[in-house]
């Protein structure tokens, strides 16, 4: 007989319910030099789109579309990092689906398709040292990139 | 390659292998500690190896061998099979903790790689601190025989 170990982790969020009436500062992060980044090689096009569909309604994703998906993710991390960086490395948030689709979606560019609104510390920290990354590493967003509010 | 248990994921419609061992992929759920939290999720068992079958299969959720975050109070239960238990199901059919018998998966010189669901319910009591808990893990019992 042998036996294997399948990993298990239950997450209890604490702050379940703190960003659904929560949207402070969106505006403020979105313009923050932080956002002049292209976007990572790693966001596919089609998750893009997945994450532009709810701006456009469209169904292929333009260039513009990607960076701007991209922007959301980056702004859902700079969104809950307020939150997250006081409250210590047992400390997770949630976005919620419903209530917030659009950053629900942009976690899904972000961390994976498995994403299921749960932002713990450690992804958090590991998002923060990706972005860092990659300002060193890339120029500024083309112009023409939109902003919120912008019709695509 | 082995027998796995894996996740079905609804957007790319694809299943995804757990982890084991290195936490790189867990089972994982998400519970609201303002309310008593149930989470029931859909799992497959499979095996990989078309060289491999298997005997005497169990699934049975286990304390792990760390004694620290280690809540009190919360249910693990699994029940085998395709379609979503009901809630007696859950509260007369199984108990916490239980070992749940599977079908074997192929036999000597009979392959067999489909995936096998099975249901998990995690209950989690209102109150419980917020945190990241790695309490238990899901093992899996089997004999392995070559083909």
């Amino acid at each position: 007989m042998s036996i294997k170990k399948i990993d298990c982790q239950f997450i209890v969020a604490e702050g379940f319910r703190a960003l659904e009436s929560t949207s402070y500062g969106v505006q403020e992060m979105m313009s923050s030099p932080v956002f002049s980044l292209k976007p990572p090689r790693t966001i596919t096009k089609a998750k893009a789109n997945y994450v532009s569909k709810t701006k456009t309604e469209e169904g292929k994703a333009t260039t513009k579309e990607i960076i701007y998906g991209t922007r959301l993710a980056m702004n859902m991390v700079l969104d809950i990092a307020s939150v997250i960086r006081g409250r210590g490395k047992n400390y997770v948030m949630k976005v919620d689906q419903t209530k917030q689709p659009d950053l629900y979606r942009a976690g899904q560019v972000l961390f994976g398709s498995n994403f299921d609104g749960t932002i713990t510390f450690a992804m958090y920290e590991a998002t923060i040292s990706y972005l860092s990354q990659i300002t060193q590493q890339l120029g500024s967003l083309p112009s023409g990139v939109p902003s919120v509010g912008d019709i695509i | 390659m082995a027998l796995n248990v894996y996740t079905y994921d609804e957007f790319t419609e694809t299943y995804v292998e757990a982890s084991a061992g290195d936490m790189s992929n867990p089972i994982k759920t998400v519970h609201d500690p303002l309310e008593q939290s149930t989470v029931i999720k859909k799992l497959f068992l499979r095996n990989d190896n078309s060289s491999k079958y298997y005997t005497d299969v169990s699934l049975q959720f286990a304390p792990t061998a760390t004694t620290q975050n280690n809540p009190t109070g919360w249910s693990y239960k699994i029940i085998s099979g395709d379609t979503k238990p009901a809630e007696e199901d859950w509260a007369y059919d199984v108990t916490s903790g239980e070992s749940i018998e599977m079908d074997d998966v192929g036999a000597d010189g009979d392959p067999n790689l489909d995936f096998y669901p099975f249901w998990i319910r995690i209950d989690v009591p209102k109150g419980t601190s917020g945190g990241v808990y790695n309490s238990v893990y899901l093992s899996i019992n089997y004999t392995e025989g070559n083909i």
